[in-house]
């Protein structure tokens, strides 16, 4: 009950603050400007909408999940906040795992709507609506949810701007490393060696790309079979519960 | 009253100050030989990032074309679509991106593996037009983007039945870039194959085969243009400058069969 009081508290943010409304709006105008586009006069095209429309979704919710998750604790250390809140009977896990969750709140609430307008342009537009929008829905959720996690466990270490760029470049970086392990790995000429160290690593890092269905819902590919889709699902609980884990943990330590 | 003088002086002085500097900025781009610059919106937001922007955006047709997938092979590329029958049917073969079958010990790469496309497959049946956004994305980025016209004017003019549009596009292509001999082969191939327009197919070729002589055009860009041409020749009563043609391609292609046949075929009609 107090760790949803934190989150809804957290999620008030989102109503308040107008990063949302504009953000919105951008995408509302970019949406607008690709259904308006005419192109030989050819009718039902569709998939360039669906591309560049599902990145700016992708990529405008990140830009709301990233700067909220990572203000959340250090926005209550610096205006001393904190203080009073740890002052009741609520353990420092507890505001973790609430901060976390307001993130979650917060970042699922702005893709939910950034998404239902992007389906609403999809339909007009005459597309169809499959299963594949369904796991590419969920699918987006579980990668805000990873981002939101690490986000929160870097801003225990790190300040605002310092946190976003160092979760943005472990996310554009670990997508390209993780293709090029997958390949090394692949390959014949792979000594034992090498192997089990390319193993651990593929263990290891966060894998992004398990979340990106862009290229099967843009050129209509079948959708994920159910076991793969648990898979993943199971991966990212598993993952998050890692870091927050850390997270915890880092934060108990902390100099208050 | 102070307001308004201040505000009527900054806007006389910005007024006066970005004319001037408009001037000077265009007269030493004209200077430099960027005559364009001027008219782009997109020139000028994106400046040579543009060219980059342009390949990008042509890439992406080829990637559409192949179902997400970018395939290097030129037996499989945007120009060579015809071996395929059905709407985006399935390719097999050495030229997917398939992995060699290899027992994965790590669950992640099993799963890594089954989320990702390694089979590719073709727009055809109508689908092609979900190349068109990129094509023109293409030519507006850089109008000096060749084959963006050339290949956009084919999909339009020959698997799109699209031939108007295919015409003023390719038209464009020739007004932006007045020296490519590949831009009028592909008008002159609308004309001659889908319009059977034989006097404009042998207009636009022989610009065709003027320029790609000026540019020095290899045997094999001489080959397609010399038999297109040699087409419409036939077609429109000048039979002597077909066979002529042929006997040119018999030089470059001395062992050609085809082209053998073809030659005595028109010398024989036209005796």
């Amino acid at each position: 009950m107090k760790i949803l009081t934190i989150a809804l508290f957290s999620f008030k943010e989102l109503v308040r603050k107008k990063d949302f409304y504009l953000l919105f709006l951008l995408l509302a105008g970019l949406l607008a400007f690709l259904f308006s586009e005419s192109f030989f006069g050819v009718s039902d095209i569709i998939r360039y909408l669906k591309d560049i429309g599902l990145s700016a979704v992708l990529f405008l919710s990140i830009a709301i999940a990233l700067p909220f998750s990572s203000r959340q604790l250090p926005a209550e250390i610096e205006s001393k906040t904190i203080y009073p809140l740890l002052s009741k009977p609520i353990s420092r896990a507890s505001v973790v795992i609430g901060k976390y969750l307001g993130s979650l709140l917060i970042s699922f609430g702005g893709f939910t709507l950034f998404y239902a307008v992007f389906l609403l342009a999809i339909i007009v537009k005459g597309g169809q609506i499959g299963v594949l929008f369904m796991q590419t829905y969920l699918f987006s959720l579980l990668l805000l949810a990873i981002l939101c996690a690490f986000s929160l466990f870097f801003s225990i270490f790190l300040t605002i701007s310092a946190n976003i760029t160092i979760t943005l470049f472990l996310y554009i970086l670990t997508y390209w490393f993780s293709a090029q392990i997958k390949l090394l790995l692949l390959s014949k000429d792979l000594n034992a060696a090498a192997g089990a160290l390319l193993n651990g690593a593929y263990y290891l890092i966060p894998h992004f790309e398990f979340y990106d269905l862009r290229v099967r819902l843009v050129h209509n590919w079948e959708a994920l079979p159910a076991q793969v889709v648990f898979s993943i699902i199971l991966y990212t609980v598993i993952y998050i519960a890692a870091i927050l884990f850390f997270a915890v943990r880092a934060f108990k330590k902390k100099n208050l | 009253m102070k307001a308004v003088l201040v505000f009527a002086i900054f806007i006389f002085s910005t007024i006066g100050l970005s004319s001037n500097i408009e001037k000077y900025n265009t007269g030493f781009l004209e200077k430099k030989g960027y005559r364009d610059f001027d008219k782009d919106v997109l020139s000028r937001v994106f400046g040579e990032l543009r060219t980059y922007l342009s390949s990008a955006s042509y890439i992406n047709a080829d990637i559409y074309f192949h179902g997400g997938l970018y395939d290097f092979h030129e037996d499989c590329s945007l120009f060579a679509p015809a071996h395929i029958s059905s709407n985006y049917e399935r390719e097999d073969g050495d030229h997917n991106n398939s992995h060699p079958q290899k027992k994965m010990l790590n669950p992640l790469l099993e799963i890594a593996e089954k989320i990702s496309i390694t089979q590719h497959k073709h727009a055809i049946g109508g689908e092609e037009k979900e190349l068109l956004p990129w094509m023109l994305y293409s030519v507006k980025l850089n109008p000096k983007n060749e084959k963006a016209y050339i290949i956009g004017g084919y999909w339009l003019g020959m698997r799109l039945n699209k031939l108007n549009e295919a015409i003023n596009f390719l038209h464009e292509g020739i007004k932006n870039n007045p020296e490519s001999w590949e831009i009028y082969l592909m008008l002159g191939e609308i004309y001659l194959v889908t319009l059977k327009d034989y006097q404009n197919a042998r207009i636009y070729l022989e610009k065709a085969k003027d320029l790609a002589k000026s540019k020095k055009a290899d045997k094999f860009d001489l080959r397609s243009i010399y038999t297109f041409l040699a087409e419409a020749y036939d077609k429109t009563g000048y039979p002597k400058e077909s066979v002529d043609l042929y006997e040119k391609l018999l030089k470059l292609f001395p062992g050609d069969e085809m082209i053998k046949k073809r030659e005595i075929f028109f010398k024989h009609a036209n005796m």
